[in-house]
């Protein structure tokens, strides 16, 4: 069996606990422009970044049944994955305290499966 | 399904969780599934193509319109006496798909056609032809040197 480019999935945890899989993740950050202007000028005075978000989305998620109604009745959690896609001790990324707010489900799945989620984290642990 | 959770240590992932195992399981049964439904003959398909009038631009020709040759016409090239014929029959066969105002040509007068061909351009047809599609691959045209076999060692 190959192994998996863990860059690409995530394990989802709950208070440490891996709770689920999440496959083919993709991860965003953002912030808004910051920008002033002085009176006597058009171009602004000042520019930097201003508040971040962090989004991330995926094609689907392995989980139980159980923990998905949790997931979608808005149960946060922590993103884990490894961002070189090898497995290296200190190397993984965590995006924690996330949130669903998109999901898709195929119709003719059933169990512990959903498909395209995405949301939101509050904040980003980077590698060491 | 239970919820019990897993007792994996959650940075080392060279222990797999039973979601991982789960994923792994749905890639190899959704990798045969791929593999089962790109084996699958589809006639259909195979029809659309044979109705389809294929376009290109040849830099000596111009502009070539021609069809693609079907079962059908393979019984119609089998009906010519040389292999000239043959050939010249099966670029006729393909031409007339895509130009249906050329002449009538059958087996027994596609000499005609083949005398009212200019020499150069006709080489040139017959040449773009062979590249197309559903060309019979395997016909030599007349006058080239046939490819031949490298003898086995006893």
């Amino acid at each position: 069996m190959s192994t998996p480019v863990l860059g690409r999935n995530a394990r989802l945890l709950k208070g440490g606990v891996p709770i689920g899989h999440g496959k083919n993740i993709s991860v965003k950050a953002s912030a808004e422009l910051i920008k002033e202007y002085s009176m006597d000028s058009l171009t602004p005075a000042v520019t930097g970044a201003g508040k971040q978000s962090f989004t991330w989305s995926m094609e689907r998620l392995y989980t139980d049944d159980t923990y998905i109604a949790l997931l979608l009745a808005g149960t946060q959690f922590d993103l884990l994955f490894t961002p070189e896609g090898t497995p290296t001790n200190g190397k993984e990324e965590t995006w924690t305290n996330c949130t669903i707010l998109s999901c898709e489900r195929t119709a003719g799945e059933s169990g512990g499966l959903l498909e395209k989620l995405s949301g939101e984290a509050e904040s980003v642990e980077l590698p060491t | 399904m239970s919820t019990k959770p897993s007792k994996i240590d959650p940075k080392d992932f060279s222990k797999k969780t039973k979601w991982e195992i789960q994923a792994e399981q749905d890639e190899k049964v959704q990798a045969k599934v791929e593999s089962v439904a790109k084996k699958l003959f589809d006639p259909a398909k195979l029809t659309e193509l044979v109705n389809t009038i294929h376009e290109e631009d040849d830099p000596n020709l111009g502009v070539i319109r021609y069809g693609e040759l079907s079962l059908h016409d393979a019984f119609i090239i089998e009906k010519c006496k040389s292999d000239a014929e043959k050939t010249s029959m099966a670029a006729y066969l393909m031409l007339k798909k895509g130009n249906p105002s050329m002449p009538t040509y059958t087996p027994e007068n596609i000499s005609e056609w083949q005398k009212t061909m200019p020499m150069a351009e006709g080489a040139l047809l017959l040449l773009f032809i062979r590249k197309a599609p559903a060309f019979l691959r395997t016909q030599s045209l007349p006058g080239l040197i046939k490819t031949e076999t490298p003898k086995t060692s006893p």
